[in-house]
């Protein structure tokens, strides 16, 4: 285990690419993760956060540039790699045959843990998934949140240095969902490295010390939450609605309030450090919005300023 | 209560990487035989239950028309003649099943193959697993196959071993072909189906498992070299009752040839299929 008082990088990615073909997944991108960090990929679909997660997890060979996994080169220690990392996939990848408690066994069993310690051990994590009265259950048989639970608990098994999950929350209630973050974040605390894709940015924010921004195979940003909202976004944001026909002409009147304006079909956002002054200048100018709501800059403005509001399929 | 926080020690103290990485292969074998003994009924009674009935129906029923009309058969009652050709056919066919949708199933349907190798299991030993498993269940499928055999006297007690001998020969030979062949194929098993039944259905019918084969004309013979079957049942009929066959070595080479080619190329696009 590494000394609690130096950096130590579990993972680093220096021009990391993956081809396919003619097509780029991962053009060339740097990024380190500290041990006992949580660290986040974000980006709409297709930006290539997934490719990246399979090369980590030294499934996925890369095409070029430089990767170290607890500084060893995933090309060659693949398997010694992977012995100490955890993988919570996309798409689950269970065991539809067997029960719930023989899922876990059999997986413990890949990495030769031995009968004796996987029997207390699939105890703890059927706890920790809250699916001991499912043990006896054919994982077919489980609801979506169940066989996610169920997935997110085998990928512990092995007790990872890093954990990696890959859209982990997508197909859970919001229940689950705050049950989940509650249990990672107590992984952390314990020195597990984690290491996160996720749509949700309320998610990220929650759960990630640092995170970087993907965009077609390319990082797009790079910071804590914080940082990022601080450096692509203002403070607070003020939202307006003059009805569809009102917006384009109350936006006119709009560019002097705030430090910026992004025009959307149904309403205005005004981009500024104190909302409710904002509010005031925009009744001052005359203008009396539908509605209007001040809110923090979250997570999401950064984002899809920073990858647009384009549909990406 | 039992507390994952509490008793968490990391990887590096719980895991014997070593370890875990030299017998990944028999963790896979393990875990598929795990699966397959799900099965134990079906599994039990087909194998019990095949030998019984081809030898009630084909070497009792048939048999008595052949005896009546020919006498022997290459020398034997033709009970002796038949047993080592089906217990071949019965041989190959439950390398088959090993190594045919239930790779499709890794591969595509639940994508188990993904999940191994997530852990310290390397993609080559996965195949080496499937294979491993295979193994186990020809040697299982035949031991219950020759001593039906033996009870029913077409086949000798002594015999046995040798039989057992030849049938993991073409077990193993033709399990790798047909794990290659399975490897490359994707989405619902279509190409699967094809196989099964234009190639796999007509080499028991035409391996001389029921008839010897130089009664047929000379092109259906020639084809009977590239059976793996027939090259097994030649061994296998010489073994059990002294048949006299001058091509011992060649059917020996062939089968390993089957083999060793199959694997050079199978754990390759084991390897890129799991990178892609």
């Amino acid at each position: 285990m590494a000394k609690p008082t130096e950096t130590e990088y579990v993972i680093r990615a220096n021009g990391l690419r993956k081809t396919y073909g003619d097509f780029v997944a991962v053009e060339g991108i740097n990024f380190e993760v500290k041990r006992g960090e949580a660290f986040g990929l974000l980006g709409p679909n297709g930006a290539g956060k997934s490719t990246t997660m399979r090369m980590i997890t030294s499934t996925l060979q890369r095409s070029g540039g430089a990767l170290e996994i607890l500084g060893k080169d995933p090309d060659k220690y693949g398997p010694e790699i992977r012995s100490h990392i955890g993988v919570v996939p996309q798409q689950d990848n269970l065991d539809r045959q067997l029960s719930v408690w023989e899922n876990i066994f059999v997986y413990g069993r890949y990495f030769g843990l031995s009968r004796k310690f996987l029997k207390t051990k699939i105890e703890e994590l059927l706890a920790f998934a809250q699916l001991e009265e499912k043990r006896s259950v054919k994982s077919e048989e489980l609801s979506g949140g169940m066989k996610r639970r169920l997935t997110i608990a085998r990928g512990l098994v092995n007790e990872p240095e890093v954990l990696l999950l890959d859209e982990p929350t997508t197909g859970l209630d919001p229940q689950a969902r705050h049950v989940l973050w509650d249990r990672l974040f107590r992984l952390k605390e314990l020195g597990v490295t984690l290491v996160l894709t996720t749509h949700y940015m309320d998610e990220a924010e929650q759960l990630c010390d640092r995170l970087i921004v993907m965009d077609k195979g390319k990082i797009m940003a790079e910071g804590s939450p914080a940082e990022l909202i601080k450096k692509y976004s203002s403070k607070e944001v003020l939202e307006v609605r003059f009805g569809s026909s009102g917006n384009a002409e109350a936006a006119k009147k709009l560019e002097k309030v705030g430090d910026r304006l992004e025009i959307l079909p149904d309403r205005i956002l005004v981009y500024t450090e104190n909302g409710e002054k904002a509010l005031e200048k925009v009744t001052k100018l005359g203008l009396n919005p539908i509605t209007s709501l001040v809110r923090r800059s979250s997570l999401e403005d950064v984002f899809l300023r920073l990858t647009g509001r384009t549909l990406v399929d | 209560m039992s507390d994952i926080f509490a008793n968490w020690q990391g990887a590096s103290k719980i895991v014997d990487s070593e370890k875990a990485i030299r017998w990944g292969a028999v963790y896979v074998a393990m875990a598929r035989g795990r699966e397959s003994f799900k099965w134990w009924v079906p599994m039990l009674t087909y194998g019990i239950g095949h030998p019984v009935l081809y030898l009630i129906s084909i070497g009792i029923g048939l048999g008595s028309i052949v005896a009546e009309t020919q006498g022997l058969v290459d020398g034997v009652p033709y009970m002796v003649f038949l047993a080592p050709a089906l217990l071949m056919a019965s041989a190959l066919q439950a390398a088959v099943d090993e190594t045919s949708f239930a790779i499709l199933q890794g591969f595509e349907w639940e994508k188990g193959f993904y999940a191994m190798n997530q852990t310290s299991v390397a993609s080559k030993q996965i195949a080496t697993g499937i294979m491993y498993y295979a193994a186990f269940r020809v040697f299982f499928n035949s031991l219950i196959y020759a001593v039906i055999l033996a009870m029913f006297g077409a086949m000798t007690w002594e015999a046995i071993p040798g039989q057992l001998a030849i049938a993991m020969l073409v077990g193993m030979s033709f399990g790798f072909a047909m794990l290659t062949y399975s490897s490359f194929i994707a989405g619902e098993g279509d190409w699967l189906v094809l196989a099964m039944r234009f190639i796999i259905a007509p080499m028991f019918m035409f391996s001389g498992t029921f008839y010897q084969l130089e009664t047929m004309p000379e092109l259906v013979q020639n084809l009977a070299w590239v059976s793996p079957l027939w090259h097994a049942t030649e061994l296998a009929r010489s073994l059990s009752y002294g048949s006299s066959d001058p091509y011992t070595l060649w059917h020996i080479v062939i089968l390993v040839a089957i083999g060793v080619v199959s694997a050079t190329i199978v754990y390759p696009q084991f390897v890129r299929r799991m990178a892609k």
